[in-house]
């Protein structure tokens, strides 16, 4: 089994923010279900 | 390309959530650029922004000159335009890679992927195996 060297708690704790410059807490998008973050290089 | 990245990745949306999952893709250009990023790639997903880097900079994602500029980012990028896909003005941080995380619902991470040059995405193939 791979083991990914990350605290969960650590990186759910971090914030990101939405097209209303609202925070958005990351923990909060895997509360219901598997969370798929797909980070982009930028957005061009 | 970034764009024709989320446009692809738009046509999965179904894919994900007949899995009990939802994808979220991360920027990092202001939250302005969400809206404009949002109407070029036809995404309707969850689509957020981190202008600090700090979740960038957390997962250890490459970042550089050296990590952006290779082979592979120039054939990539040839790629996408012979897909139809144009690169538009960039909106974020030039010198940083992205990448990918699964996260599952008691914390547990199930894929993690990190991009060695400009155009090397994670295989959406290994982000639908990660939720099943």
């Amino acid at each position: 089994m791979v083991q990914y060297q990350i605290s969960v708690e650590e990186f759910g704790s971090l914030s990101v923010y939405n097209d209303s410059e609202e925070a958005v807490k990351l923990s909060s998008l895997w509360q219901k279900g598997t969370a798929v973050f797909v980070f982009v290089r930028h957005f061009g | 390309m970034c764009r024709q990245q989320v446009a692809e990745l738009a046509g999965y949306l179904d894919d994900f959530l007949q899995r009990g999952s939802q994808l979220v893709i991360v920027g990092n250009g202001g939250s302005y650029d969400l809206i404009k990023f949002r109407r070029v790639t036809g995404y309707p997903g969850i689509l957020l922004t981190d202008p600090s880097l700090k979740t960038y900079k957390y997962l250890k994602f490459n970042s550089g000159f050296a990590d952006v500029i290779g082979i592979k980012s120039f054939t990539q990028g040839f790629s996408a335009l012979k897909a139809g896909f144009m690169p538009g003005s960039l909106q974020g941080h030039a010198l940083q890679l992205g990448g990918a995380v699964v996260v599952a619902p008691k914390g547990k991470i199930t894929y993690l992927y990190k991009s060695s040059a400009a155009g090397d995405h994670p295989p959406v193939e290994a982000l639908l195996a990660a939720v099943r």
